[in-house]
């Protein structure tokens, strides 16, 4: 009997401190200029790590892929994947590619992910970009080609057979490889 | 002789040595996010356990919950309900760090603290030492009222002294 007295006290007295702080915190929140409102009207942007990558893609120059002087061709089923940004992609690309533009904080999104393993034929990946130089480039603000960086996720998201392509874009065209025009292509 | 020396010093002493230690820990954990409620807001929503609808609220009562729990918990005032009410929160706080922990969700800090010199990596070692304080809180929880060193136990033997007074005033009338 005492102890449910004293349990039936502790509550109460748990409760007026409980009352007290939400008086204290409401009233505190109204009076100060720093207040925030009592419901957020808009989700909080939540620290997004950056996707880590467990495995490495392999990496293919154009001589390997064609042996000779002239553009390459890929093989049946290699699906290109253009990692620039969707301006650079519509201003001209690899006919065929489709375009998933690398982000380093978003990395591949699941339906994306998702829409390439539904793509019917694919046997490889070749991802490639503008052509990295580290002297010139704007993306040098990665330590390695934005090309690199997808088809390692890539890899890291259980696809087979992925690889970069070494020169990008600008290996491409000096081999006398052609592009096309166009904002079609989204995987 | 050593029972009653740790009676009436011993047990009294630890109390108060625990609730000074404890009820510390919540006023320092609560100051900086009393001051700074956004920043606690965001690290609540980064633990994606409460409705955003609730996330403001939240931000805005735990710490003057914190505050007023800490500061009653070192004058000694119901202390008894004090305890249980930083027990409920170390709760809270376990099951939401655990929770984290399990969906490898990489939240930098646990949010505990809101100064940086205090902030911490969220690991086990968090859920352990929040453990470790919810022992301590058990034990103040634990402690007979009559035993205990604080604002509450002098009021009532002060009242019981002035009321024995009255009786005995009245009585030589």
């Amino acid at each position: 009997m005492r102890w449910r007295h004293d349990m039936k006290r502790d509550s109460l007295a748990a409760g007026w401190t409980l009352l007290l702080a939400t008086l204290l915190a409401l009233g505190f929140n109204q009076l100060r200029s720093e207040g925030i409102p009592l419901v957020a009207k808009e989700p909080y942007p939540i620290f997004v790590p950056c996707p880590e990558t467990m495995e490495e893609a392999a990496k293919v120059s154009l001589a390997d892929l064609a042996g000779s002087s002239k553009a390459p061709s890929f093989p049946a089923g290699t699906l290109l994947i253009d990692a620039r940004l969707p301006e650079r992609f519509s201003d001209g690309h690899i006919e065929g590619a489709v375009n998933l533009p690398y982000d380093e904080l978003s990395g591949v999104g699941e339906e994306e992910a998702a829409r390439i393993r539904a793509r019917p034929g694919v046997t490889s990946i070749l991802v490639y970009c503008d052509g990295w130089e580290e002297e010139t480039d704007p993306a040098k603000r990665y330590d390695h080609p934005p090309s690199e960086h997808l088809a390692d996720e890539l890899k890291s998201l259980g696809f087979e057979n992925v690889s970069s392509m070494q020169g990008g874009l600008k290996a491409w065209l000096e081999r006398g490889g052609t592009t096309v025009k166009g904002p079609e292509g989204t995987p | 002789m050593n029972r009653d020396f740790m009676r009436r010093w011993g047990i009294p002493s630890l109390d108060l040595a625990a609730r000074i230690y404890l009820g510390g820990v919540f006023l320092f954990a609560a100051w900086g996010k009393v001051l700074d409620p956004y920043s606690f807001a965001v690290n609540i929503a980064t633990y994606q356990v409460l409705p955003l609808e609730l996330v403001n609220l939240a931000a805005l009562i735990l710490p003057w919950v914190e505050l007023a729990v800490g500061g009653l918990l070192i004058l000694g005032v119901f202390t008894r309900a004090q305890a249980l009410l930083v027990n409920g929160m170390l709760l809270v706080f376990i099951a939401a760090i655990a929770s984290a922990l399990y969906r490898e969700l990489d939240l930098g800090t646990c949010g505990c603290f809101a100064s940086e010199e205090a902030a911490e990596d969220l690991s086990m070692s968090t859920v352990w030492r929040d453990v470790a304080w919810l022992a301590i809180g058990a034990g103040i929880f634990i402690v007979p009222e009559r035993l205990r060193w604080g604002v509450e136990r002098w009021w009532k033997l002060r009242s019981a002294r002035n009321s024995e007074a009255v009786r005995d005033g009245g009585g030589s009338k």
